[in-house]
């Protein structure tokens, strides 16, 4: 097989051995790889209801064909499993130069199984698999250990994805880290492995797979990166990041303020320009990217550079807190990378507080101290809380739902999808977003699909996704659906979602590395597929329709800004979305007819046992 | 008639003015628009920003009058427009 090592390393760590599991071409070009080929690995694995901190979820981190290639902006991976967050199907991306390791240590990914008696790392190259003690790096924040590892191992052509404190806490939306500030933010994949012991999977080598025409994907490559410079998001994104569209976004009520109450701040303060000119700011680049969307602030105390935030953490902690003070923002977000939290879950958490806070229904003596609205040092110090897992931290460190439910509210006000928090986009100001947080895979996720680029005017021709009204709803609810699907085919590549790339260039690449004859059906048929056995994963843990809703405080409607008076109406969308689906309306599962047609046999049987 | 045009976000620093106004011939067309504000603009912009065949923005870049989306060049503009042009892009 073309493009793929054909291999994955499955790692036992109660008895510390590894062994190779062989993954066939018709299990590739059914799945691809990344987060999708990691759905399909866990639906074989886990057996439903099993605890998602118990040695018995496993945890796989995968690749896909196009990682450590030439094409630009694929260096990324995926983790998949049941997440401790939400206990439903959970996943996480991250880009950088670990996954560009990882595919050259001499496997297409990872399944990590059971729990390690004390803490270890996994040291992976040129196809050799090593269980290594890690006791000495426990305790350590994400930076500290990436930073240990390397010097211990004395090389530096190493990349290391690694868990920090909040990890080995099993804090709920513990994330994964790599190259210094990169993350696998969502879905707690952090708890998961230091609810295994394990400190940090490190990868070396530089073990490439057989391509099927390797001048093709050359030249593929060199038109990609000429597409990706022509482009002009990709220029903006260079000089200001993610964050060149907070005050865009403000102004089409898309950026939430005050935990999604308000869509009306003095935004200026925090936006990608106001970085650049109070701060010594310096592009990150994952590798083979021509781009450089990733911020570091330079000095930002003496000696110290630290990650710069991007959209998503400086609206969760700036606006959705009412927060202006840019540096509270950098050094929450410095807070949340040192111990490994997930910083949209953390900064929708931080801001339910002040919420409770402000209706009575936190006082100060619970907390510790005042909570008023922006207040930069009151938000750090509940972020501190949360890691250290003191006092109103503890519960906040379990996410808004449990926290609703932990105080008695009511779940309404709880900002997430099936425990996953809300990201900092929102459903009002773009109706196709509203459906596609209430069904996406893994929760709340912005990333499928990012229906709100659609209806900017970025339309995908070849699945007629067209641009419409955004505050219109009848009629979205197909169009967010193949959207869906088509942005879950990018966790399957290991593509970023910024690359500009058009289909049909995407089954060029495809075809060039594999040999394979995909064509744009053949594509959004894999999108499809992946979405459905995510799908059945969640159903097997008790997904239904009831969770496929957003929550009355995302979905009541403001008196504010552009979106005053607007709600989507997403009984009408659901029901589009769950007609193109093929879904069952009363049990919220793919029907059997549907997993048939995409070939899911097994997950037929399981759903509809004879 | 006088149109205002304003620049959003990093349009703004591309530009090189937050808004501008223009003072065009009664039943002028979007293209007008985009013809006065490439000839007084085009040479602080990012190539990638101007489409010198259409003379006026790349598609990526949206206008947004008072009641409706300026999509096309040959559309006339409203007497005293005031219209917001913001790059299609939103962040992750």
């Amino acid at each position: 097989m073309k493009g793929y090592h054909g291999r994955f390393l499955e790692v036992d760590l109660k008895n510390k051995t590894t062994t190779d599991f062989s993954i066939s071409e018709d299990f590739s070009k059914a799945y691809i790889g990344g987060a999708t080929m990691a759905a399909a690995l866990v639906y074989d694995r886990v057996k439903p209801g099993t605890d998602p901190l118990s040695p018995e979820n496993p945890m796989v981190m995968a690749t896909g064909p196009f990682t450590g290639t030439s094409i630009p902006m694929v260096s990324r991976y995926a983790i998949g499993g049941i997440s401790p967050l939400t206990g439903y199907w959970g996943e996480a991306t991250s880009g950088g130069v670990f996954p560009f390791r990882l595919k050259g240590s001499g496997w297409d990914g990872i399944i990590i199984n059971g729990k390690a008696a004390s803490p270890v790392y996994l040291y992976l190259k040129g196809g050799q698999a090593e269980i290594r003690d890690a006791q000495n790096l426990w305790g350590q924040d994400s930076y500290e250990t990436q930073k240990i590892i390397k010097e211990e191992l004395g090389e530096d052509k190493v990349g290391v994805a690694c868990i920090g404190p909040a990890g080995e806490k099993l804090i709920r939306y513990a994330c994964v880290m790599n190259d210094k500030g990169r993350a696998a933010g969502r879905c707690g994949f952090g708890a998961l492995m230091g609810s295994k012991n394990l400190k940090a999977v490190v990868a070396a080598g530089n073990a490439r797979p057989e391509l099927a025409d390797a001048g093709k994907v050359g030249e593929l490559a060199k038109q990609a990166v000429k597409d990706i410079n022509g482009n002009l998001v990709s220029v903006a994104l260079r000089e200001y990041g993610t964050l060149m569209y907070v005050d865009m976004g403000m102004v089409l009520g898309d950026t939430p303020a005050k935990y999604f109450t308000k869509s009306v701040f003095p935004v200026s303060e925090v936006t990608g320009q106001a970085l650049r000119q109070n701060y010594s700011v310096a592009n990150y680049a994952c590798r083979g990217c021509p781009i450089g969307c990733g911020r570091e602030i330079k000095d930002y105390k003496p000696g110290l550079d630290v990650d710069g935030p991007e959209y998503e953490t400086t609206v969760g902690f700036g606006p959705l807190c009412l927060n202006t003070d840019f540096d509270s923002i950098i050094e929450a977000n410095h807070l949340c990378n040192c111990h490994g939290i997930d910083t949209i879950s953390t900064s929708v958490s931080v801001a339910y507080a002040f919420y409770l806070y402000e209706q009575g229904a936190l006082t100060k003596d619970q907390v510790g101290f005042e909570l008023k609205w922006g207040d930069g040092q009151a938000i750090l110090n509940l972020v501190q809380k949360i890691v250290d897992q003191e006092g109103i931290g503890e519960l906040l460190s379990k996410g808004v739902l449990a926290t609703a439910r932990g105080l008695g509210r009511d779940e309404g006000e709880a900002a997430q999808v099936k425990g996953l928090e809300m990201p900092m986009h929102d459903g009002r100001a773009f109706h196709g977003l509203a459906v596609s947080y209430a069904t996406g895979p893994r929760g709340a996720c912005h990333l499928k699909g990012d229906y709100y680029n659609v209806d900017l005017g970025n339309m995908v021709l070849e699945y007629m996704i067209l641009p419409s009204d955004r505050l219109i709803s009848e009629g979205k609810g197909e169009p967010a659906a193949k959207f869906q699907s088509f942005k879950d085919l990018f966790d399957a590549l290991t593509l970023c979602k910024f690359a500009p790339l058009q289909v049909p260039q995407l089954c060029d690449i495809l075809n060039a590395l594999t040999g394979w004859e995909f064509g744009p059906e053949e594509l959004l048929a894999v999108g499809d597929r992946s979405v459905n056995i995510k799908r059945a994963v969640s159903n097997r843990f008790g997904l239904t329709r009831e969770q496929d809703t957003l929550p009355k405080i995302c979905l009541d409607a403001l008196d504010e800004g552009t979106t005053a008076g607007v709600q989507p109406n997403l009984e009408v969308m659901l029901k589009e979305y769950y007609e193109y689906r093929g879904w069952d309306w009363a049990t919220g599962k793919p029907t059997r007819e549907k997993l048939i047609e995409l070939g899911l046999n097994q997950v037929t049987e399981d759903l509809y046992p004879q | 008639m006088i149109i205002t045009a304003h620049f959003y976000g990093i349009l703004a620093d591309w530009v090189g003015t937050p808004s501008a106004v223009f003072d065009l011939s009664a039943g002028a067309t979007v293209a007008d628009l985009m013809h006065e504000i490439g000839r007084r603009y085009q040479r602080n912009m990012p190539e990638q920003l101007w489409d010198r065949k259409t003379d006026s923005f790349k598609k990526q870049v949206r206008a947004q009058g008072t009641a409706i989306a300026y999509n096309d060049l040959n559309m006339p503009l409203g007497k005293g427009e005031e219209i917001i042009f913001m790059l299609l892009i939103a962040g992750g």
